[in-house]
């Protein structure tokens, strides 16, 4: 639901003739599941997350965390946690409305902010 | 490619500014970032080192904040406006490489200007809407941004991302890239991007590069005449308070400022702690103007502020 907080967060998405409330709406309402918690994953989730995408379907990776992290999603006192467990604190910090599911609408497969753009423009409809 | 320190110096610490500064500290690069804005609702769409706490936030202080608890590589922070003058240029000429992620043209052709003649290779990134740009300059050997398009387009006439609107992962896609140029340079390689722009357009998710040489008549590294620079902003006083505690160090602050003339700037040196936060947020309530904020060391800043001309 596009509250006030939500339209001012993402306006400059909302401004896209492609994107618009019902376009936000949608993002907001969908779930892209992200099937690897590696370095390409992490960042994948983390601008999947910005965007506004609604929910996240991630796998229950329980490898210890880096103590660096390339992506900027986990921080240096993440390192040795359950990656899954410090990856989902840390996209809350990017999109406090984030929840985590099993099902999802589209899959963003090689990971990076290009397949975050790449399972937008599916949700979206966007060629 | 210019000697020494190997830090790079980020202009925008926005949606394509904050990628490229963590790209960089995660590769061990030490970053300034510049930036005089502060944290807004609007920019947590796509700003990925800001959280809803860090609104009303000065950008450049919270990014340094999140760039060092993720990685252990030095950065630090300026506050200040970057723009065609003495003091952008010693800046510039203090670091090895620039990277633009500015999202006005007169900072972008600020930057192009000012690194070209530092010799201090520049990196270009800019998106909006659902197309982003990029372009490597090291000058005198490469194109640069003034060889390409002459000259910033006139107000209003090329939209901003706060007019066009962006698609959030672009910012990524162009900041991450622009780290990656930036790293090849700093090696001493030639990306891509030299005499040639990287367009990027996300709604076909394709690439391409356009081919471009350097224009002999260019205003920046051809033989057109050169763009004046600005003299550097004065300073007429300097206060201490690096020892002291709020609301003690607002009252010494205020004190100083009474102290001088309308239009005088006063240089104040701060430690870390509330006053980085109270010092320029009192000055601003009370009308006067932050000119710029910069880390010195890890616990010592320095802050300069414009006294108002008492009329507000």
């Amino acid at each position: 639901m596009l509250t006030d907080a939500r339209i001012r967060r993402f306006s400059r998405q909302i401004l896209l003739r492609d994107v618009g409330g019902a376009g936000q709406a949608k993002l907001l309402g969908a779930c892209v599941r992200v099937p690897l918690l590696d370095e390409r994953g992490r960042s994948c989730a983390m601008w999947l997350a910005r965007a506004g995408i609604g929910a996240l379907a991630l796998p229950d990776d329980r490898t210890p965390a880096p103590a660096c992290d390339p992506s900027g999603l986990l921080l240096a006192s993440d390192a040795g946690r359950p990656i899954i467990e410090a990856v989902r604190e840390r996209l809350r910090f990017h999109a406090p409305h984030l929840a985590f599911r099993n099902g999802a609408d589209a899959e963003a497969e090689a990971g990076g902010p290009d397949a975050a753009l790449a399972a937008i423009r599916h949700i979206l409809s966007v060629v | 490619m210019a000697q020494g320190s190997q830090r790079v110096l980020v202009l925008g610490a926005g949606g394509v500014g904050a990628p490229a500064a963590m790209r960089l500290a995660a590769a061990g690069v030490p970053v300034t970032l510049v930036d005089d804005d502060r944290v807004d609702a609007s920019n947590l769409g796509r700003q990925v080192l800001y959280g809803d706490a860090d609104t009303g936030e000065f950008k450049a202080i919270a990014a340094v904040r999140a760039l060092q608890e993720r990685f252990c590589t030095p950065a630090s922070a300026r506050v200040e406006r970057f723009g065609r003058d003495e003091r952008s240029l010693a800046l510039v000429s203090s670091h090895a490489l620039v990277v633009d992620g500015t999202d006005n043209f007169a900072t972008r052709f600020a930057a192009n200007d000012l690194c070209v003649r530092a010799g201090v290779p520049l990196v270009h990134a800019a998106a909006v809407g659902w197309t982003g740009q990029l372009l490597a300059v090291v000058p005198g050997e490469t194109a640069c941004l003034r060889c390409l398009f002459e000259d910033e387009p006139p107000p209003g006439a090329a939209p901003s991302c706060s007019q066009a609107g962006i698609v959030t992962p672009l910012v990524g896609l162009a900041g991450e890239r622009a780290a990656a140029m930036a790293l090849e340079l700093l090696a001493g390689g030639r990306p891509e991007e030299c005499d040639a722009l990287r367009i990027v357009d996300a709604r076909s998710g394709q690439t391409r590069l356009a081919r471009a040489g350097r224009d002999p008549e260019c205003r920046a590294c051809g033989s057109g005449t050169r763009l004046p620079l600005a003299p550097a902003p004065e300073c007429g006083a300097v206060l201490d308070i690096t020892d002291e505690r709020c609301p003690m160090t607002w009252v010494r602050t205020k004190l100083a400022l009474e102290s001088m003339a309308p239009g005088a700037v006063l240089e104040v040196l701060l430690g870390n702690g509330p006053m980085l936060r109270n010092v320029p947020h009192n000055a601003e309530q009370e009308g006067h103007e932050i000119v710029s904020f910069e880390t010195l060391e890890p616990d010592r800043h320095r802050l300069r502020i414009r006294r108002s001309d008492g009329t507000c």
